[in-house]
């Protein structure tokens, strides 16, 4: 019983904060998100404890729920601007640039060359880490449909999987230049590099602990 | 209408209004829907939420109807009573068509 109280607990705690990350995104200020979020958590709780689903609060698109709401409620735009912004370095960059940085890392210390080629395909794996990036982030929303977090984890890796794999195998049938250099550059700019992802990972870290 | 009129009887939080609008056999589609509702009404000046400490644990919404939303109330309530009336009606003379009387749906022009 406990194991599924664990279990209910957690669908409802990643559905909150996947409406909850939706609505800072919108622009609907601090204050008011947070009062709504304690809204949310107590109906599901009290919904749940009375054998509703969570369905049955949020209906079948939970996101369609939250946009609703975020509607209704005076949001700017400029907020969420900020949001996406802030997403954009501390989520997107960060996994990025340690991704250039260990590529490049390999490239100098295993294959021995003193220059690392950025080409195609190093934007095109950009593109995929942005995407898993926000499919991660909006996992959440599936907790209505999808029971254990682990699922959920999977069924948006699975997502991610599919898309990656039919961008990946459009870009080869159509004899795209993946391997075309964009720039060159030396190791001191690998090492700039793989400090400048440490600092931003340290900051994210910073700032994910300051907002709990 | 039917939200405002639950809470001029009394001051109440979500979860309460998706019950009492139940247990008079209006269920919304899905219940997450009245908080839309609750934040448009909030943001025409009907109604105010306010945060209520508990023992229990962390504070809960309640929300509460103000004049304006009274007024609201009063207007919608007569509109809604105009509506009823007419459908009613209507719904009522069609069914003394089909209790016996003349099914002729001309109206009857003869000088009495």
């Amino acid at each position: 019983m406990e194991m599924v109280d664990q279990q209910i607990q957690q669908r409802i705690s990643d559905l909150i904060n996947a409406c909850a990350g939706y609505w800072e995104l919108r622009g609907i200020p601090q204050e008011r998100r947070n009062e709504m979020r304690l809204e949310l958590e107590q109906h599901l709780e009290q919904a749940v404890c009375d054998g509703k689903s969570l369905e049955a609060v949020v209906g079948p698109n939970p996101l369609a729920f939250a946009e609703s709401w975020a509607k209704e409620t005076p949001h700017h735009f400029s907020r969420g601007f900020n949001i996406i912004i802030r997403w954009l370095i501390f989520d997107w960059l960060t996994y990025a640039l340690l991704f250039l940085s260990l590529i490049a890392l390999f490239e100098h210390l295993v294959l021995r060359s003193s220059s690392f080629p950025f080409s195609l395909v190093h934007v095109v794996a950009f593109v995929f880490i942005g995407l898993f990036a926000l499919l991660q982030t909006w996992a959440g929303f599936l907790s209505p449909h999808v029971r254990s977090r682990e699922n959920r984890l999977m069924l948006t890796f699975g997502i991610y999987a599919v898309v990656s794999l039919l961008v990946a195998l459009v870009l080869r049938l159509t004899d795209a230049p993946l391997h075309m250099v964009i720039f060159r550059w030396d190791w001191p700019l690998t090492l700039l590099l793989t400090v400048s992802a440490g600092i931003l990972f340290g900051l994210k870290f910073w700032f994910t602990r300051g907002k709990r | 209408m039917c939200l405002l009129a639950l809470l001029a009887r009394q001051p109440c939080y979500g979860y309460e209004i998706v019950q009492q609008l139940a247990q008079h056999g209006l269920d919304l589609v899905s219940e997450g829907s009245i908080y839309p509702l609750l934040s448009r009404l909030q943001q025409h000046g009907s109604i105010e939420g306010y945060l209520v400490p508990s023992t229990e644990g962390p504070r809960r919404k309640y929300y509460r109807l103000l004049p304006a939303g009274a007024k609201q109330l009063e207007q919608w309530q007569a509109e809604w009573e105009t509506f009823a009336f007419a459908v009613e009606h209507i719904l009522k003379g069609e069914s003394s068509h089909g209790n016996g009387r003349s099914t002729d749906t001309t109206a009857d022009l003869r000088p009495h």
